[in-house]
C-alpha cells in the first residue's frame, strides 16, 4: 500500500506508518493529503506503510508506536506520533507553519 | 562539541518518548511495535485492524467463506449465509458438502481436492436449490492452510441465458415463417405470371382469341383472390399476435352463418367433389358475423382439402347456454398427438402433400377464443376429423 506523488522533485518526503485500517487511520491519511495539497502544492510524496503487512519495516525509522508520520526530507528527520486529524499539529510537526 | 551533539540526540529521543506517551495516554495509538522472541519486530494492535475489510467482505454481492482444507466453514459473509439458507444463523462448523444438494456432494469433494494444487471452480446446486459457481483458492494464515470460497449466484445468469435462448428461438421461428409465407406467395404469383403471358399471347394473336382471353382473365381473378386470401391470413396473424383482433358484435343466427358460408364455398366444394350435409337449428347469439363466416369457411375448406370426394357434415345446435357447431369430414383423420398442435400457427399435419401456410386453424381457434368459446377435434383418429366449436350464447364478455 503506497502512494507517491513526485512531480516535480519532491521536497517533502513523508512516510505514514499504520497498522491495518480503522476509521481514524483513514481520516488521518485524508487529512494529511489535504494539508500537503494545500501547503506543499505537489512538492511532496507520501508513502503509506502498513506494519501489519510488513512489520520488518518498523526498524528502518525506529517506529515504536502507530500511527507515526515521518518526515524524511527535508532534514532533519521529524516524527509526528498519534493523531493526525488536527491540522495545526500536522503543520507544526512538519515545520510548515513558518511557510504559510 | 561532542557533548552538545549527544545532548541534541538525547533531546530528540526524549521528545519522541514524551510524544509516544502522550499519544498513548490520549488513546491515539492503534498499535505498538515490540521486539519479538526471535528478535524481529511484532506489531500489537489495540483495535481490530481488520474491521473495514470485514465490512467490505460483508458488503460484497457474492458469497465469501473461509474453510479448512476439508471444507469446514470457519467464517462467512452474510451473502454466503443467505445463499446457503442460513437464515441469519452462522454456518461455522458445517461443511461445504453439507450445504450443497446431495447429488452435488461428490463434485464438492472433487473441487476441494483440486483446490489443493491450484484455484478451482465448479457449478453446483446448493441444498437451498440455488445454482452457484464455487471458486476455491488456497491461502495460509501463518502455518494454517485454509480455502477461500467464493459463491456466485447463477440464477440471474441462467435467467439471462434462458431469455437469450428464447429470443433466438423466436427469431429463428420468425425467419422460418417468413420463408414459408414467401414460398406460399410465390406459387400463385408464378401461376399469375404465366397466365398473364398466355393472356397477352391470346390478345396478340390474329384475330385476337377473345374467348380464351376471357377464360384466362377468370383464372387470373382466381389467382388474385388466392393471393388476397393469403395476405389476409398473414395480416390476421399479425393482428392476433399484436392483440389487435377486434370484433364487432351483433345479433347473429349461427345456422344462417353456416348457410351463407357453404354457398360461398360452392366452387371449392365442386372442385374437391365433396357434398355437404347440413343439420341446422337456428341458434342466436351476439357474435361477430364476418369472423364467424371466416371460421365456418376455414373449417369447410379444411374438410374439402383433407377429405376430397367425401361428404362433409355440418351441424348447428344449442346445448344449454352454448351454441355448438360441428364440421365433420371423411378424410384421414387427425392423429391424437397432433390435436393440439394443429391450432398453433404455421403447423400442418403433413407438410408435403397439402399446400398452405398452416394458419387457417390457428386463426379459426383465435377467433373462437376471442368470442369466449372453445374449439377441439373429436372422432377416431383414422375415421375422419370432427371439429367442434362451442360458443357462449349469453354474451359473457
Amino acid at each position: 500500500m503506497s502512494r507517491k506523488q513526485s512531480k516535480p522533485a519532491a521536497e517533502y518526503e513523508l512516510r505514514l506508518y499504520v497498522a491495518g485500517q480503522n476509521a481514524r487511520s483513514i481520516a488521518a491519511l485524508a487529512n494529511l493529503k489535504k494539508v500537503c495539497d494545500t501547503h506543499l502544492n505537489g512538492r511532496y510524496s507520501v508513502e503509506v506503510i502498513d506494519l501489519l503487512e510488513k512489520p520488518q519495516l518498523a526498524k528502518g525509522d525506529q517506529i515504536l508506536a502507530v500511527p507515526t508520520l515521518v518526515r524524511k526530507l527535508p532534514a532533519p528527520l521529524k516524527k509526528i506520533i498519534g493523531d493526525l486529524s488536527n491540522t495545526e499539529r500536522v503543520l507544526i510537526g512538519l515545520d510548515l507553519k513558518a511557510l504559510t | 562539541m561532542k557533548h552538545e551533539i549527544q545532548i541534541g540526540e538525547l533531546t530528540v529521543t526524549l521528545d519522541e518518548a514524551a510524544e509516544t506517551l502522550r499519544a498513548l495516554r490520549f488513546g491515539q495509538l492503534d498499535a505498538v511495535v515490540v521486539a519479538g522472541p526471535q528478535g524481529g519486530d511484532e506489531v500489537f494492535t489495540f483495535r481490530d485492524p481488520s474491521h473495514p475489510y470485514r465490512l467490505l467482505v460483508e458488503a460484497m454481492n457474492e458469497g465469501a467463506a473461509l474453510t479448512t482444507t476439508d471444507g469446514l466453514v470457519t467464517y462467512h459473509n452474510s451473502c454466503f449465509g443467505a445463499l446457503a439458507g442460513a437464515g441469519g444463523e452462522l454456518l461455522r462448523g458445517r461443511t461445504l458438502a453439507e450445504l450443497v444438494a446431495a447429488g452435488d456432494q461428490p463434485r464438492v469433494a472433487e473441487l476441494l481436492a483440486r483446490a489443493h494444487s491450484r484455484s478451482a471452480r465448479a457449478e453446483v446446486e446448493l441444498a437451498t436449490g440455488t445454482p452457484v459457481q464455487l471458486s476455491v483458492s488456497s491461502l495460509s494464515i501463518g502455518d494454517l492452510a485454509l480455502f477461500c470460497v467464493i459463491a456466485t449466484d447463477l440464477r440471474g445468469h441462467l435467467q439471462q441465458e434462458e431469455l437469450h435462448r428464447k429470443a433466438r428461438t423466436e427469431i429463428e421461428a420468425r425467419d422460418r415463417r417468413f420463408s414459408i409465407a414467401a414460398h406460399e406467395l410465390r406459387n400463385p404469383l408464378a401461376t399469375l405470371e404465366f397466365q398473364i403471358l398466355l393472356l397477352r399471347r391470346a390478345l396478340q394473336s390474329t384475330p385476337p382469341a377473345l374467348e380464351r382471353a376471357l377464360a384466362l382473365t377468370a383464372n387470373i381473378e382466381k389467382q388474385k383472390q388466392q393471393l388476397t386470401d393469403l395476405v389476409g391470413k398473414l395480416l390476421d396473424v399479425g393482428s392476433i399476435g399484436g392483440g389487435r383482433l377486434s370484433l364487432s358484435f351483433e345479433q347473429v343466427d349461427l345456422a344462417d352463418v353456416v348457410r351463407v358460408s357453404v354457398e360461398r364455398a360452392d366452387e371449392l366444394l365442386h372442385h374437391s367433389g365433396s357434398s355437404v350435409e347440413l343439420e341446422l337449428e337456428p341458434v342466436y347469439g351476439r357474435w361477430d358475423r364476418v369472423r364467424l363466416e371466416q371460421v365456418v369457411a376455414n373449417l369447410i375448406s379444411n374438410a374439402a382439402k383433407y377429405g376430397p370426394g367425401a361428404p362433409i357434415r355440418v351441424a348447428v345446435a344449442r346445448r344449454g347456454s352454448l351454441a355448438l357447431l360441428s364440421v365433420e369430414d371423411g378424410g384421414k383423420g387427425i392423429p391424437l398427438e397432433a390435436r393440439e398442435r394443429i391450432f398453433r400457427p404455421y403447423e400442418r399435419i403433413d407438410r408435403t402433400s397439402t399446400p398452405g401456410l398452416g394458419l387457417g386453424l390457428y386463426i379459426t381457434a383465435e377467433i373462437v377464443k376471442a368470442h369466449g368459446g372453445e374449439i377441439r377435434v373429436e372422432g377416431e383418429p383414422s375415421r375422419g376429423a370432427r371439429f367442434v366449436v362451442e360458443l357462449p350464447v349469453e354474451a359473457d364478455r
